[in-house]
């Protein structure tokens, strides 16, 4: 029965530009960004701004409220948190329609047959591949150094490296900076276990109706099973962007607060 | 005793085990929470928000055990 699913936590190779692999994690990763930037544009292009506001208006209002409203809390005020406003709204909306991209009914089913058992998926969502949160939580993390360096210089490294105050001091400042380095796998693989095992849930409920001789399309009556672990995935997904992005803010707060002494 | 049986009752027992303390955590969150807000009302919505911040750390470490299972079982 185990044989049946295939579940890789490396996303496959689907073709090859020279010695470049593309795998279906990338391809998922340029619907999505095509996705965003063609919705964007086309919902851009019908915004008002004045009178009553339309539904799909009224939604992008609160939700930038709430993501402005998180940041400008974590940080302090709308002024400072302006310049990672829209950093964080792109990684919100990466991160949660990255995430969806894997959930919609049937998408697992199209791809390449390489073996009579084995198909690969054409797309796979791209935070469920530990290339893309590991490359998300960096671009965090460099944001975060930014604002530290930014807005207090190089005295920002004296928060590490304490000399003044006795050994204790010193020794603080050393797990102040593994915790720093620590942020990077905590973001990425946080992002990285929800999505993944969210997946590995639907695969593996998916399989338990699978007939083991010939496919037939009695297989496929079991699709709609998993609809709860499905919504809950979905759930999880908007949790998990916000989650990154209240993190982000908070963590950019406190690196630029400066040294209390 | 072949190598396969091997890994799954590791699979098994890295996320059952990692998932104790984690659990245990959240629920302490969660109740220190409810106990704010029942003492103070009005700062609820500050308290939720730091509920959700202590629940993600919680349960991060859940996803690190799950995550250790995953890369026992398939790698």
């Amino acid at each position: 029965m185990a044989s049946d699913i295939h579940i890789t936590i490396a996303p496959e190779t689907i073709f090859q530009i020279g010695s470049f692999d593309v795998t279906n994690a990338m391809l998922g990763s340029i619907v999505v960004c095509t996705g965003l930037c063609l919705a964007g544009i086309f919902i851009g292009a019908t915004l008002k701004k004045t009178g009553k506001p339309n539904k799909i208006q009224n939604a992008i209002e609160w939700f930038y409220a709430l993501i402005e409203g998180t940041t400008s809390d974590s940080i302090g005020s709308l002024k400072k948190a302006r310049p990672y406003l829209g950093l964080v709204l792109t990684l919100f909306l990466y991160i949660v329609f990255g995430s969806w991209l894997g959930l919609i009914p049937g998408i697992l089913h199209i791809g390449l047959q390489v073996t009579p058992d084995i198909l690969y998926p054409l797309f796979r969502a791209p935070t469920t591949d530990l290339n893309a949160t590991i490359a998300l939580a960096a671009i965090a993390w460099l944001t975060i150094e930014y604002a530290g360096f930014s807005s207090q210089g190089f005295s920002y490294l004296g928060k590490f490296f304490q000399f003044k105050g006795g050994l204790m001091n010193f020794f603080v400042g050393i797990q102040e900076l593994i915790s720093e380095f620590a942020r990077l796998i905590s973001f990425s693989f946080r992002l990285f276990g929800n999505v993944f095992a969210g997946e590995v849930l639907i695969v593996v409920v998916l399989a338990l109706t699978k007939f083991q001789t010939n496919v037939t399309w009695l297989d496929y009556v079991g699709v709609p099973l998993p609809a709860a672990i499905i919504l809950m995935e979905v759930l999880v997904a908007m949790m998990q962007a916000y989650v990154f992005v209240s993190l982000m803010s908070v963590f950019i707060a406190l690196a630029t607060e400066p040294a209390h002494h | 005793m072949t190598p396969e049986i091997f890994r799954q009752l590791a699979f098994a027992l890295a996320v059952g085990l990692g998932m104790i303390g984690p659990g245990i955590g959240i629920g302490i969150v969660g109740g220190a929470a409810a106990n704010a807000v029942g003492r103070n009302p009005q700062a609820e919505g500050k308290i939720r928000t730091l509920m959700i911040l202590g629940i993600v750390f919680a349960e991060s470490l859940a996803i690190f055990a799950l995550v250790s299972g995953f890369i026992i079982y398939f790698v």
